[in-house]
């Protein structure tokens, strides 16, 4: 169990992570969301992989944290991809694929985590989302093109960052950080 | 400079996670307990729990609710005394008993018997007199209230003589009612009725009995202990005489009774040294009566009524203040102050 648990948990905290953002709030969803499956395995009954009822999970405690802190803002402390094993160059490309992310609406956010950085088939994301899979496939569509857009218009606040986090990994990868 | 939506989706996807944190998250999760929801109905049921022992204990400690057990003064004499009752046994002959009571009720029954014994309750300055009855004398409110149950009462007060039948009440008092008073003592009388005559007496007869019936050199048996027993008659007549004992024999076959740890029998030797009133042997014998009553046989009431018989009947005895100690002991027993 504790192997599976690990396994999913390498899986929730990514999603939770680009669906909320860093923060305390990814860490309390991520929190709760691994002791739901923890007390939910008994239960599991194999219907789906555990992986696409690990990730059901997981969205339907991000959003619910979601509606809860609706004022919530993301933190943009440099400890937020601690979590992360990469190096600086890997670290300024998660924080700007997390800062285009933040740009979509939470609908389509959830499609895009879901289907394009979880592999979700559309059943599946639909079944995790509580949507039809073909709304899920519409949203994943619509979010792809925005972030697509957002990301050649190259005049995004990130940039700059991304840019000098990228020419610091050059002289040697940054000194990785403790917990 | 920028980078490809691919290739940021493909770096997001292949980028592991520490190992540390993820350890720490299932052990976290693997260790939590779900917190342990307030049991609600706990607080009522403590409310509930408490609110019926303060109601059995007001219940239990309500005077009339309290089971008084009555005591015998000599011979012929029981009392029920109230919880609230202070009173003190004035005296105790072979003819005579007199108590005065200061606060509570006392109800007395007077048992038949071939010679004249009177018996007289004093209080609020009243004496209330009695040759034979069952009657009540309460102090309500300064005043004395007396109430007769059975055969009739002679009341003296302020110089006056008032006669008192059965199924009346009479007051020093017109203010005070003595309804309540009346109530208490037919409730008295009712217990007093079920009693028979105290055993000491049956036993002082056999005694008596087995001094007739002479044989000085014969055996020591429990012989005239064992007729105390409503069998009595029968086993005088079947058992072989038995000797009359010394006050020094039955004071030392009663420490061998009580060492052997036959207290009754112990206290029926140590009723019958007292009975015989002799100076020296009956006050040993009360006194460690009272011990009996403390310890082994715990009647604190008993022992009170028989430190209150030694006081009256001793009262320069030199056992006197460790019959006081002993006394005390018994009211702290009892939950009273001494």
């Amino acid at each position: 169990m504790r192997e599976l648990l690990a396994e999913l948990y390498a899986v929730v905290r990514k999603q939770i992570y680009y669906q909320l953002g860093p923060g305390a709030l990814t860490d309390d969803a991520t929190q709760e969301t691994m002791i739901a499956l923890h007390r939910g395995l008994a239960r599991f009954r194999g219907d789906a992989s555990p992986r696409t009822w690990a990730t059901a999970i997981a969205a339907r405690i991000a959003r619910r944290t979601r509606r809860r802190e609706a004022r919530h803002q993301p933190s943009d402390g440099a400890d937020e991809l601690a979590i992360f094993d990469t190096d600086q160059t890997g670290a300024a490309e998660l924080v700007l694929l997390r800062r285009a992310l933040d740009t979509l609406a939470p609908k389509k956010r959830d499609a895009f985590v879901m289907m394009g950085l979880l592999e979700l088939t559309a059943e599946e994301a639909g079944r995790a989302l509580g949507t039809f899979a073909s709304t899920a496939a519409s949203r994943f569509r619509h979010a792809r093109s925005e972030l697509e857009a957002y990301l050649a218009r190259g005049d995004t606040a990130t940039a700059p960052r991304l840019d000098a986090a990228l020419t610091t990994s050059a002289a040697g990868p940054a000194p990785r950080r403790r917990g | 400079m920028t980078r490809s939506l691919d290739a940021l989706v493909a770096r997001a996807r292949e980028v592991e996670l520490r190992a540390e944190p993820r350890e720490r998250a299932v052990a976290d999760a693997m260790r939590w307990r779900p917190p342990a929801t307030p049991r609600r109905w706990l607080v009522p049921a403590f409310g509930l729990l408490a609110t019926a022992a303060i109601a059995l204990v007001v219940f239990a400690w309500r005077p009339s609710a309290r089971a008084a057990t009555p005591l015998w003064v000599g011979p012929r004499v029981a009392i029920l005394v109230d919880a609230e009752a202070s009173y003190q046994i004035d005296e105790v002959t072979d003819a005579r008993a007199a108590l005065t009571l200061t606060r509570g009720s006392i109800t007395a029954r007077l048992m038949p018997g071939t010679e004249p014994y009177r018996l007289a309750l004093r209080g609020a300055a009243v004496e209330a007199t009695a040759t034979g009855t069952i009657y009540t004398l309460a102090i309500v409110d300064g005043s004395a209230v007396v109430h007769v149950s059975e055969g009739q009462v002679e009341v003296r007060a302020a110089g006056d003589l008032h006669v008192v039948i059965a199924g009346d009440s009479w007051s020093s008092s017109p203010a005070v009612a003595t309804a309540e008073s009346a109530a208490i003592g037919e409730a008295a009388a009712a217990q007093l009725r079920l009693l028979s005559p105290p055993p000491r007496a049956t036993t002082a007869a056999i005694d008596a009995a087995i001094a007739d019936a002479g044989a000085p050199d014969a055996a020591v048996t429990d012989a005239g202990l064992a007729l105390a027993t409503p069998d009595a008659a029968v086993a005088l007549h079947a058992a072989p005489p038995a000797p009359a004992r010394s006050l020094p024999e039955r004071w030392r076959r009663a420490r061998q009774l009580r060492a052997q740890g036959a207290i009754e029998r112990a206290a029926d030797e140590l009723r019958a040294i007292s009975a015989a009133d002799d100076p020296t042997w009956s006050p040993l014998a009360l006194v460690e009566e009272i011990r009996l009553d403390l310890d082994a046989r715990a009647a604190p009431e008993q022992a009170v009524m028989l430190a209150d018989q030694l006081l009256a009947r001793w009262p320069t005895h030199a056992l006197v203040a460790e019959v006081r100690d002993l006394r005390c002991r018994a009211l702290r027993q009892l939950g009273r102050a001494c």
